[in-house]
């Protein structure tokens, strides 16, 4: 894992800001399949927040079909193949976009002006 | 019970106190003295430091958060007051006995005999019946009860020394040297433990009832 | 459940503390919290049977509290914010005694946790910061085994280096997922962190016993204009009025009959402090 940072600022609920950066890790590969995840009293434990928070995460992590429980051992990493992985980041994405659309729409942002703002200010590395 | 008894040795009561009856118990040296005083410096000096200093040590709050009955916590401390009496009364009994070993003269007041021990005993007893029920009203406020029963064991015993010195008859029974007096003597001693015991388990009764309403 | 509270009621002559029902599972953390005198204390010592409560019933390991009193407290540690106990006993002393008390104590945790704690046998318990003494009591609690570990304020006058540690030992100890801690504060930044649960008590009186996403979810910041203000006045909890219009709380469930209304999610201090002063607002119109 490349880390988690939970933020108590953030407006997200921390559940989602869990499920977010564990999805995307496991959506970008760096989350291998099979990796074993914290049990959630570890997790818990380790990231300061609460049982019930990080139970919730796993639990959508799980609907989502990124991870798999075993009885007794914990939650693992799905295995997935290139198509599946494609499949469920469109998913995410198109679910967060939705979301976001909103604002924009509120703004009165036309399509031709989401899309040249998308060009003009979107870099794949971040910066 | 005795893990409460062993609690109140070890960090309720101070080890001093259990020293003082040593020191009074040396005043039944002194000839020609009124020996129930030195009894009761019991009254004057423990008792009300050791309720002061279960309130400053916040003993009761501990001791109801330790697996025990309420009434056990009041019990313990009856006994625990009951062992420092019979201390005092131990220590009493030695140095009185020195005394008449060493100055084998009649008291002016009341003489060190085992009647004197039985009245002694009484006078633990109603002090004890007095003190406790008043005290555990609030688990709290030591000033009232203390000054309540030392008035009236003070007074108890004013009217004991006053009878023995201007009733001949009284005197002779509870002072004399005959056999018939010192039957007498040896009887009020006997009673006199009795009435402690009763007066004593009267007083934990009571005063573990109102403890039971203590909001602490 | 570790610990069951029902309808428990306590009068006093200035205060009233009434139905004080919640629950709590083994192998979380809740916390209790309310301003100052709103009634932690009192409901935590009415659970405790340290006062006498007029009416209710308290369950603890499935079992009646009153009827099993002395079993139950085997299993079971409380601890007040100060633990001002015999302050000038050297803790050595303080622990024999406490260890005779508990037939299931066991000594190789509590030097375990002395170590970790870095708590000296041979200090005096006045010579113990705050934090270290809320450790102390919490080794003493540990070592007895104790499942259910309630405390008062233990995070009042703690700086937040000492609370944040604190609240990572109180996760430690739910992780075997057996033990369960109810602490009450009125320090929200406490419950953000760790607590599963949040029970919070207002005016002597349970406004909510929930999950903390839970009862975040069941409020609701609003804001808009006067006019607003003037159509949906009834259905806040309260609200303050600021030149550009009102910031108010309101009940989730009542959101829906205002679609037009921005609203945001509230902290736990929005919640605390708006129903506070929803209690201002009834006592001035009272007068």
């Amino acid at each position: 894992m490349t880390g988690i940072n939970i933020s108590n600022k953030s407006d997200k609920p921390i559940y989602q800001q869990l499920f977010e950066q564990i999805s995307s890790q496991i959506l970008n590969g760096r989350l291998k399949s099979d990796f074993n995840l914290p049990a959630i009293r570890t997790a818990a434990k380790e990231l300061r927040i609460s049982v019930i928070t990080v139970k919730k995460a796993w639990e959508e992590l799980e609907r989502m079909e990124l991870i798999y429980s075993v009885a007794g051992k914990g939650c693992f990493i799905s295995a997935l193949s290139e198509d599946e992985l494609q499949q469920k980041r469109n998913e995410i994405i198109k679910h967060q976009w939705i979301k976001d659309s909103h604002f924009y729409r509120d703004l009165g942002t036309t399509k031709e002006e989401l899309s040249n703002l998308v060009k003009n200010n979107y870099s794949e590395t971040g910066m | 019970m005795q893990k409460l008894l062993y609690k109140e040795f070890n960090l309720s009561i101070h080890k001093f106190y259990f020293i003082i009856p040593f020191l009074t118990g040396a005043l039944f040296l002194i000839p020609q003295w009124p020996f129930f005083l030195a009894l009761m410096y019991f009254f004057f000096i423990s008792v009300p430091n050791i309720l002061s200093s279960y309130n400053s040590q916040n003993d009761n709050s501990f001791s109801i958060m330790m697996p025990v009955k309420k009434s056990d916590i009041v019990k313990s401390k009856i006994l625990a007051f009951t062992i420092l009496e019979l201390t005092h009364l131990a220590t009493g009994v030695i140095f009185a006995l020195l005394n008449i070993a060493l100055y084998k003269t009649d008291n002016f007041l009341f003489d060190p005999n085992p009647a004197f021990f039985g009245i002694a005993f009484t006078m633990y007893g109603l002090f004890n019946i007095i003190l406790f029920p008043m005290y555990f009203k609030t688990a709290y406020s030591y000033g009232i009860p203390t000054l309540t029963a030392s008035i009236t064991v003070v007074l108890y015993i004013t009217a004991v020394e006053l009878l023995v010195l201007f009733n001949g008859k009284i005197a002779y029974y509870l002072e004399g040297g005959s056999a018939e007096s010192r039957i007498v003597q040896w009887i009020v001693l006997i009673a006199g433990i009795i009435i402690f015991a009763a007066l004593n388990a009267a007083a934990a009764r009571m005063a573990a009832k109102r403890f039971e309403k203590v909001n602490l | 459940m570790i610990l069951k509270v029902e309808n428990l009621r306590k009068e006093y002559e200035t205060f009233l503390l009434d139905d004080i029902s919640f629950e709590l599972e083994e192998g979380y953390i809740m916390g209790f919290i309310g301003s100052n005198g709103a009634g932690k204390t009192t409901t935590l010592k009415g659970i405790l049977g340290m006062i006498q409560t007029e009416a209710g019933d308290v369950e603890i390991f499935g079992k009646n509290f009153k009827e099993n009193e002395i079993a139950i407290k085997q299993d079971i540690a409380f601890m007040t914010g100060s633990s001002d106990y015999y302050l000038r006993r050297k803790i050595r002393v303080i622990t024999k005694v406490v260890k005779s008390f508990y037939p299931n104590w066991n000594d190789a945790v509590y030097e375990n946790y002395l170590r970790k704690f870095k708590l000296d046998p041979e200090k005096k318990v006045m010579e113990l910061s705050q934090g270290m003494r809320v450790k102390y009591s919490l080794a003493l609690a540990l070592s007895h085994e104790a499942k259910l570990i309630i405390l008062d304020e233990p995070t009042s006058g703690l700086d937040p280096v000492a609370r944040d540690d604190l609240l990572e030992i109180f996760q430690e100890l739910v992780e075997d997922g057996q033990k369960s801690v109810l602490f009450s504060t009125h320090i929200t930044s406490d419950l953000e962190k760790c607590a599963d649960y949040i029970t919070y008590i207002n005016e002597g009186k349970i406004i909510k016993s929930t999950s903390k996403d839970e009862l975040l979810d069941s409020f609701r910041l609003v804001n808009g204009s006067e006019e607003d203000l003037k159509t949906m006045k009834q259905d806040l909890i309260s609200y303050k009025i600021n030149s550009f219009g009102f910031l108010g709380l309101i009940d989730t469930a009542k959101l829906s009959r205002y679609p037009e209304i921005n609203s945001e999610a509230p902290s736990l201090d929005d919640i605390m402090i708006y129903h506070a002063k929803r209690e201002e607002t009834h006592a001035e119109a009272a007068v």
